[in-house]
Formats: C-alpha cells, structure tokens, sequence
C-alpha cells in the first residue's frame, strides 16, 4: 500500500524532478480552469454547453480521485491525508523563548507568529531554520550539536524577535498578542490545530522587551511522559543575543 | 457495448443534470462565499507573509513561486486581498455571480496557501480549499443555471474529504492504524506535542483499549461511508448529524478543528423553507414567474 508514497521520495531527491511535478500540479489546475472558462464561453456565445459541462464535470471527479488515491497532492485538489501515520513512540519538538536584557527566557505565545498558524511556522522553523546558509549535511549537525549562527540565521532571528515583542507589548495592553481577532473579535477562525494559550498573566512576559532568541530540542517517548510528566531531555540548539 | 454507453450516459445525465430548487444553489452559494470570508477576515494580515525575511523562504522553489503566483511586493498583494474580500461580498449578494464567484475562487486558490507555504503548497484543512473550488464551479455555472450539477459537484468535493481522510490512513499506515494502541499513541502524543494539561478527555480515554480501538474503527468507517449522502439522500438524517458530532469529537479529544463544519448545511433541501418565506412574503416583492435573476 506504500508505493506511491516513494514516489514522493523520489521527487523531493531531484531538484529537476520536483519542478516537473509543480508544473504537473499547475497544468491539472489550469485544465480545471480551461475547461470551466470554456463552459462559460460557449454559454456566452448561446451555444450547447452540455457537452462541455460534461467534460468539466468528468475532468473534475478524475483529477479529484486521481490526486486522493495515489495521495500525491496537487492542491486544490487535495489528498485529504490526516493523522494518517501511525503514531510515533518517541517525540521531538522545538521550544521557543525570548529573552529580557537580563538573559532570563520566557516561553513565547503561540499566536505571535498571526497569521501564520504556529503549527506551519513550527513545520518550517524546525526543517527549514538551520539550513539557513549551511548545506544540507551541515544543517544536519545543527541537530546535534551547537554551531555558530550564520548571518541569514540572525536576520530571522531578530525577525521573530521583534515579532515576540509586538506580541509582548499587545498583551500587556490588554490586547491578545496575535492579530487574527481584530477584525471578527472572539468570533475568528481558529486554527486546524487547537493549542492552550501560553500567556495568560503579566507575569508570564518580561516587563522590558525581548532582546534574544533561544531554541530548545526536547525528546521524549509518549509512554514515559504519560508516566512522568518530567521524563522530557532538553538540548539548547541556539542562542542568539541581539 | 453501445447500449451500454447510451445507458451510461443517460444515467450521468440523469444525476448531474435533473433541476434543482434555486434556494439550494444560492444557499451553498452564499455558505461556499460566506466561510471564505469569515475565514480571510479572521486573518487579515494574510499576506504580510510575503514580506516574511527571504530566508524564511528558503524551501520555496521558484516553481513553487511560478505555481501560485508569488512575486508581488506586500502592497499589490494588500489591494488584491482587497479585492478577494470585495468578491466574496459581492458573491454572497449575488451581485454579477459569475465575475465574482470565479474572481473569488482564483483569489483564493492565490492566497489561501500563503498560511503553509513556507514548507507545505497544501493548505488543505485550513478552511479555503472547498470555498475556492466551488466557487469556481459556481461562478461557472452562472447565476441563471437550474441544475443540480454546480450543487452536486460541490458536495462530492467536500465528500471527499472523509472518504480520503478514511482513505489515507488505510493508505499510508495499513490496518495497523485501526487499533487500539494507534489511537492511545495519538491521544497521548497529541495531548502532549500540543501541551494540554492532564485534565484533558483524551487523556481520560487513552487507559481504555475497547475505547481507543472503538474510536478507530468508527472514524474510519464512517469516513469511508460518508459519500453515500450523495447517492442516497435519506441517509443524510443521520449522516450529518454523526459528521458534527465527527467533528465535535475531533475537536474536543483530539484537538483538530476543522473550518468548514457549515459547509454540512449544503447537503440540506432548503426549499420548504424557501417556500414557506415565498408564502410570508407580500406578492408584490415576488418575482413574476419566467422572469429572470
């Protein structure tokens, strides 16, 4: 039942590959389009439009089924894949904090990155970050063990960190440090994943601004946190002072 | 074998094709148009991403950029987010429905995956998805069609989504996911990656193994069987009601909450409270018959 998700490994291999397959991606959506506009066309122009309806209809229920059963996505036409794997034994997650001028951290609220769902910067920050002016294979040891930022590093860095203190600064206004209410108030959207609020007091933020960024690995097996909340390891993966 | 084809064809045309209650195409309309905005509303700063520092854009190809259409500076992409909000208004009224919905539906499939794209161009289950393909089916439909087929095609995309989901997971993790364990790895590694404090129900259910593989077996089942509402409308008394409390669940031990919950209304015949209005409504605002919308 596997086989078509290799085919996904081999695309993410060759670079050649993968801008073939958004090119693919683009072309089934542009047939939806063609197709659709054509309809409308020959609507325009009182002609029989049946037949093109048909053929909008069928392309439309085979590009849908093809993309949902090889699980290949070509969005919008999704695969609909969700916790779909099984579940993993062992865990690993990033933690975020600020830090004040006199280096102590405070967890950052989820909502600083609004609006961008935390769970997508999250996906990047933790795939992308560390690539950021380093090859692959040297990205890799960022995992292990501490480097020396690079430039690009510090520059999103002082970018989340001046993002953290907006966020900062709204909360102890009163306001909610993200912005996706402002318009729609309480009645916003919420995200795919639902997450508890970490700030909720003034004590949970500095009352001076963030200067630094600190980002922490923890690992930890599902059993044994279920057993003890405290079996989680905490490795220090970056630490940048602005 | 022609026979065959003829009968084919009459049946396709026979379900796609048969009339349909206005009401329930401006219904869906207005509900495709309605989420949309709700949804770029409640994140009006969407494409402040595009100013997001280069480097966060890192695993963007340019063929990714060239798929969406990424190469605006953050202004130009302000006055169309404009627009997109101006389009879907006007689709919600049903002011020039067609310009709009499909103006809508291209706007949408342009913004919507700004919310992943720095490491994903699927932004499925993020709300957008079924509003920009059904609008676009229904801007091209028209706003004078009286069939079902705009309707019907719309409501296949957003069957889709169980069966896939159901799909999916067969797919990818075999019938080892329809177990108990499975399920207990998923409430408790959830819980935690996701930093819920113990109180939770997930939590409470993950001890009990009839429970979790009960949980399994009756998601994907019903995923799998979710599309028979197309087919045998009687069964959406209690189809739709199992999907909200499908998605009730889902949020409240799993802590997945999906947007377009609404969109189940779709599946409902609005006609007899269509009718009943007419009825209130003084015969002076009614449209003479023959005349067109």
């Amino acid at each position: 039942m596997n086989g078509f998700p290799s085919l996904q490994h081999l695309a993410a291999t060759y670079p050649w590959l993968r801008a073939t397959a958004e090119t693919l991606r683009l072309g089934a959506f542009l047939g939806f389009v063609f197709l659709g506009l054509r309809m409308v066309w020959k609507q325009v122009r009182s002609q029989d439009a049946q037949r093109a309806t048909t053929q909008f209809i069928v392309y439309a229920i085979a590009v849908t089924c093809a993309v949902g059963f090889t699980q290949i996505e070509a969005w919008p036409f999704s695969n609909w894949a969700l916790i779909h794997h099984i579940s993993q034994p062992q865990m690993l997650d990033w933690i975020v904090e600020g830090t004040d001028a006199t280096g102590k951290a405070y967890r950052i609220d989820k909502r600083f990155m609004e609006p961008m769902p935390y769970e997508d910067f999250d996906t990047w920050f933790k795939t992308g970050f560390f690539r950021i002016g380093r090859t692959e294979e040297e990205a890799k040891l960022c995992y292990l063990v501490r480097r020396p930022s690079t430039p690009g590093q510090e520059r999103v860095a002082r970018f989340l960190i001046a993002r953290a203190e907006i966020a900062r600064q709204r909360f102890i206004r009163g306001q909610s440090p993200g912005r996706n209410g402002t318009i729609v108030g309480p009645f916003a959207a919420p995200y795919h994943f639902d997450r508890p609020t970490l700030w909720r007091t003034v004590s949970d933020v500095p009352s001076t601004p963030f200067v630094g960024l600190r980002i922490w690995q923890i690992e930890w097996g599902v059993e044994e946190r279920y057993r003890d909340e405290s079996s989680v390891k905490r490795r220090l993966l970056f630490d940048y002072r602005s | 074998m022609t026979m065959a084809i003829q009968d084919l064809r009459r049946r396709f045309d026979a379900f796609w094709f048969a009339g349909e209650s206005r009401a329930n195409l401006v219904v869906t309309r207005v509900l495709l148009a309605g989420t949309a905005l709700w949804v770029v509303l409640s994140r009006y700063r969407l494409p402040s991403i595009v100013a997001f520092p280069p480097e966060m854009w890192n695993l963007v190809s340019f063929a990714r950029r060239v798929r969406f259409g990424y190469f605006l500076d953050v202004n130009a992409e302000y006055v169309l987010f404009v627009l997109l909000h101006l389009t879907l208004i006007a689709a919600i009224f049903g002011l020039a429905p067609r310009l709009s919905c499909i103006l809508s539906a291209l706007l949408l499939v342009h913004f919507a995956p700004l919310e992943t794209i720095l490491w994903t161009p699927n932004p499925y289950l993020r709300g957008l998805t079924i509003p920009a393909l059904g609008l676009f089916v229904f801007g091209v439909a028209g706003g004078r069609e009286r069939r079902r087929w705009p309707l019907v095609l719309t409501q296949l995309f957003f069957a889709q989504i169980y069966f896939f989901a159901g799909y999916s997971k067969l797919f990818t993790g075999g019938f080892g996911w329809v177990t108990a364990s499975n399920i207990r790895g998923y409430l408790l590694m959830l819980n935690q990656f996701l930093e819920f404090p113990r109180t939770q129900i997930g939590y409470a259910l993950a001890p009990y193994p009839l429970v979790c593989a009960g949980m399994a077996w009756a998601g994907i089942v019903f995923d799998l069987l979710f599309p028979i509402v197309l087919f045998k409308p009687s069964t959406r008394r209690f189809m739709l009601p199992l999907a909200l409390l499908f998605h009730i669940a889902n949020a409240v031990v799993f802590h997945v909450v999906f947007q377009d919950t609404v969109l189940l209304l779709m599946f409902v015949n609005w006609e007899p409270l269509a009718a009943r209005v007419r009825g209130w409504t003084p015969a002076a605002w009614r449209r003479p018959v023959g005349e067109a919308s």
